[in-house]
């Protein structure tokens, strides 16, 4: 398992170094630039500013510059805010974006592994169909009209919380609802198709057939094989849970991680944009990494060294 | 039947929680009782020191901090209102002006606040280092664009001098009789010496002093800076008109959704916000009228056209265009929040300045222009393009006026959106037809909006070039005669109207909603509300 683990981590080295040249290219061929504004800057400032930053170098310059802070850990500073540097940016968000996406998928796999294993038990019978239903909808239905829809209901109208803010523990609840029930409907319907495929399996029967009690059945012998999907799922789900909360953010007005990655690059705050991406690109290779890792351990038919 | 347990006992635990969360009281009402004024902001500031930064939410914010010598009168902008200097006297011809600091006037650590600070400051502002990106306000200041251009290297040559601790004198390089209107801007705010120096220096660009140790002169004390969440100013107790500011604290809530804002509004977590979508507009209009504030604002709506492109050369075409844009229509149906149909390009509302009458809707007119120019109902017209920034509103509006050009005229445009980013460096670079535009003005006087229209000025941006209005423009900055020096802007702006390098469209109005106990905001043009004027009413 440890070389597994050493083989994954060297793989991911090149995957990064191509993710970070790619990104620190893409993002200066954009068009403007950190100090584009309305308002025009005579050449004298804009000449200042782009010193200071060291923006008149050439890229190529830029480039080796910023491999090397990197190696030390240092993000380098923040254009679109000035004096506060990248890594303070993201460490103060990554706490607020890493408690609403646990939450989140928290609350996701609470619904959605239940309502998929019902689906499953029941196959064909309205509670198969109506939860199924709406695990579509859920699917279907962007953020963007879910959030307001929440915040309508039970900020509004039924007055029981905020609709924006990060302050107490009930402003977690709207967000995380919001960003969870799309991923809820797609856990459940993967519980659904994973349970299903398992139930039909031969020592199901057998167990069946030496008179092991339903709910023994699918709790003890079926879950384990049942919702492998979803724990390969987990991974991703995460990372996108992390990464894909721009929307939920800018609703509920939350000072979190996808707010600041999405800004960033709208700013052309290009220091800011190569933290926020390299912060997802590892956060992925580590979930994905993890994942492996607990699909081996649940599932007896899989090696380290073959994964 | 046991299957369904677990997810029922799921359900109705989530119903038990969500149900313990109700709540009793609004955030509005405690705030409102605490004296906490909770104000929607925007978006979030980029920055807190009044020498870099260039927006509205940061000024809203940096108004409370610091004051200048000179600040805004809480109901009439034209007017100037004591801040830091206690009175001031120009000389003669405006050229020349003496301010007195008030002897209570103190930052907040304590340190008196002196002639050299603004002297210190201004140094700062047009220091080439540091690339204040206001700094060519203060070439107004005699020698300061030499300085601020390398030119000259010794500070002392520029007319700014502290007399003595309390005695600051200002040499400009003309007449300027509105001079106190520009000095409200907070580009001409002081900073702290001492804390601008123990941060790096005056040239230090990315100085962390507004972050960690944030010494004012101003009402409020900096409290808290939570990035995207909250920015909480408190009552200064060392500010010198303390007496008078009844506020306890602002809360400045940095929230980029209209919609968001408008149901925070709704939910009683804000008191004020600051913007309404315009599809809300009509119902406030009809359910709410107490709270909705339509106030007019300094800011004209435009288009731009690019006079180097052919046909856009020829002035009768470009009149063509722009008399066949009916303005009426698109702010009674587009944007809906009482806009003026702009008749010029000055906006109105300042004292001694009649915005102009000139550009009108004039479809007939406008087709026999089009023809006179050799197109006629558009026939061998080129495919022109309206370049905007993706925003709702301005599709909307480019499209109105892609079908009032099309039925007018019988000329089609097809639509361009940039994101603003690429929006900006293509129309800074003439890399467009024609272009959606607004300028707002920076202090009350009509040469903020019509100085960028000189030959080759950074905001020009269409090519059009007009010596007669060059030397308008000069002459209007050595003009030390009220009267005569209106007359000159006056004879300008029709220069511009005749020419049209742009067409107006509307004169903006600031839409936003506000809790009716919020007294002292009153419809200001710039936007600006002294915090030290604004108080809750009793009831409610």
């Amino acid at each position: 398992m440890f070389k597994f683990i050493c083989n994954r981590l060297l793989q991911a080295i090149p995957v990064l170094i191509i993710i970070i040249t790619m990104t620190f290219f893409m993002a200066r061929l954009a068009p403007g630039g950190p100090f584009t504004q309305e308002r025009n800057v005579s050449p004298e400032i804009l000449e200042a500013m782009n010193e200071q930053y060291g923006l008149n170098d050439p890229w190529m310059v830029q480039y080796v510059r910023y491999l090397g802070s990197l190696l030390k850990g240092d993000l380098g500073p923040s254009f679109s805010s000035p004096g506060r540097t990248v890594n303070e940016i993201i460490a103060d968000k990554i706490p607020v974006s890493l408690e609403l996406g646990l939450l989140a998928l928290t609350f996701a796999l609470l619904v959605g592994i239940p309502v998929g294993l019902l689906a499953a038990v029941m196959k064909n019978s309205p509670a198969d169909y109506i939860p199924m239903t709406g695990a579509m909808i859920g699917i279907c239905l962007p953020t963007f009209v879910l959030g307001p829809l929440l915040a309508l209901t039970f900020g509004i109208w039924l007055g029981w919380f905020n609709v924006s803010g990060w302050f107490s523990p009930s402003d977690r609840i709207l967000p995380a609802i919001t960003l969870a029930l799309p991923y809820a409907a797609y856990i459940a319907r993967l519980t659904r198709g994973g349970m299903l495929e398992i139930l039909s399996q031969d020592y199901i029967r057998t167990a069946r057939a030496k008179g092991v009690p339903e709910w023994k059945v699918v709790m003890k012998h079926a879950i384990k094989g049942g919702i492998t999907p979803v724990v390969s799922y987990l991974g991703p789900a995460f990372a996108g849970l992390l990464a894909g909360s721009f929307v939920v953010e800018t609703i509920f007005v939350i000072p979190g991680l996808g707010r600041a990655f999405v800004e960033s690059a709208l700013n052309r705050d290009y220091t800011l944009v190569m933290g926020t991406v390299i912060f997802y690109a590892v956060l992925l290779l580590i979930m994905n990494l993890l994942v492996d890792i607990v699909q081996v351990l649940l599932n007896p038919k899989l090696k380290f060294e073959e994964a | 039947m046991r299957k369904t347990i677990l997810p029922a006992f799921l359900l109705s635990f989530v119903f038990v929680f969500l149900a313990g969360c109700g709540k009793s009281e609004r955030p509005v009402d405690v705030a409102a009782r605490e004296g906490i004024l909770l104000f929607g902001n925007g978006s979030e500031p980029q920055g807190l020191d009044p020498h870099m930064v260039t927006g509205v939410p940061e000024n809203h914010i940096i108004s409370a901090l610091l004051e200048g010598l000179i600040t805004y009168h809480p109901t009439d902008d034209n007017l100037p209102e004591p801040g830091m200097a206690e009175r001031w006297d120009p000389n003669e011809d405006y050229s020349q002006w003496t301010f007195i600091i008030r002897d209570d006037a103190v930052w907040n650590n304590g340190d008196p606040v002196l002639a050299s600070d603004f002297v210190y400051s201004w140094q700062r502002m047009l220091s080439p280092l540091f690339g204040a990106k206001y700094a060519d306000m203060l070439y107004v200041i005699l020698n300061g664009e030499q300085f601020h251009k390398g030119q000259i290297e010794n500070f002392d040559r520029v007319g700014v001098k502290a007399i003595n601790d309390k005695t600051l004198q200002v040499t400009l390089v003309g007449p300027t009789p509105h001079f106190p209107n520009m000095l409200k801007h907070y580009s001409w705010f002081p900073v702290h010496p001492g804390t601008v120096e123990k941060f790096g220096g005056m040239n230090e660009m990315t100085s962390r002093w507004t972050l960690e140790e944030y010494v004012g002169n101003g009402p409020f004390n900096m409290a808290e800076w939570a990035p995207n969440q909250v920015i909480r100013v408190v009552k200064s107790d060392t500010y010198w008109d303390r007496d008078r500011v009844q506020l306890n604290e602002i809360h400045f809530r940095p929230v980029s959704n209209a919609n968001t804002e408008e149901a925070m509004f709704r939910n009683g977590e804000l008191h004020l916000t600051n913007t309404l979508p315009p599809s809300q507009i009509a119902i406030y209009q009809q359910r709410n009228p107490e709270v909705l504030r339509i106030d007019p604002y300094l800011g004209t709506y435009y288009y731009r056209f690019n006079m180097d492109r052919p046909p856009l050369d020829n002035i009768k075409v470009r009149k063509a265009l722009a008399m066949a844009i009916d303005k009426e229509q698109i702010v009674e149906n587009i944007t809906r929040g009482g806009q003026i149909p702009a008749t010029g390009y000055t906006p109105p509302g300042m004292t001694n300045y009649e915005p102009l009458d000139m550009a009108h809707f004039n479809p007939e007119r406008a087709k026999e222009l089009l023809a006179e120019a050799g197109f006629p109902n558009g026939e061998g017209f080129p495919e022109m393009e309206i370049l905007f920034n993706t925003q709702e509103t301005h599709r909307a509006i480019a499209e109105a006026i892609q079908n009032m050009w099309k039925t007018t005229l019988g000329i089609d445009v097809t639509l361009l959106n940039q994101e603003w980013k690429v929006y900006i460096p293509s129309q800074q670079n003439q890399d467009y037809d024609i272009s959606r535009s607004a300028w707002i003005g920076d202090y009350m006087d009509p040469i903020t909006f019509l100085s960028m229209w000189t030959t080759g000025n950074g905001n020009n941006n269409t090519g059009w070039s007009n010596p007669t209005y060059d030397n308008l423009i000069s002459a209007i900055k050595q003009e030390g005669d009220p009267e005569k020096r209106t007359a000159l802007l006056h004879k300008a702006e029709e220069i511009l109207m005749e020419d049209l390098p742009i067409a107006p469209i509307y004169w903006y109005t600031r839409i936003f909603l506000k809790d009716p106990r919020v007294q002292g905001w009153d419809p200001k043009l710039l936007d600006n509300h002294p915090y030290k004027y604004v108080s809750f009413s009793q009831e409610g």
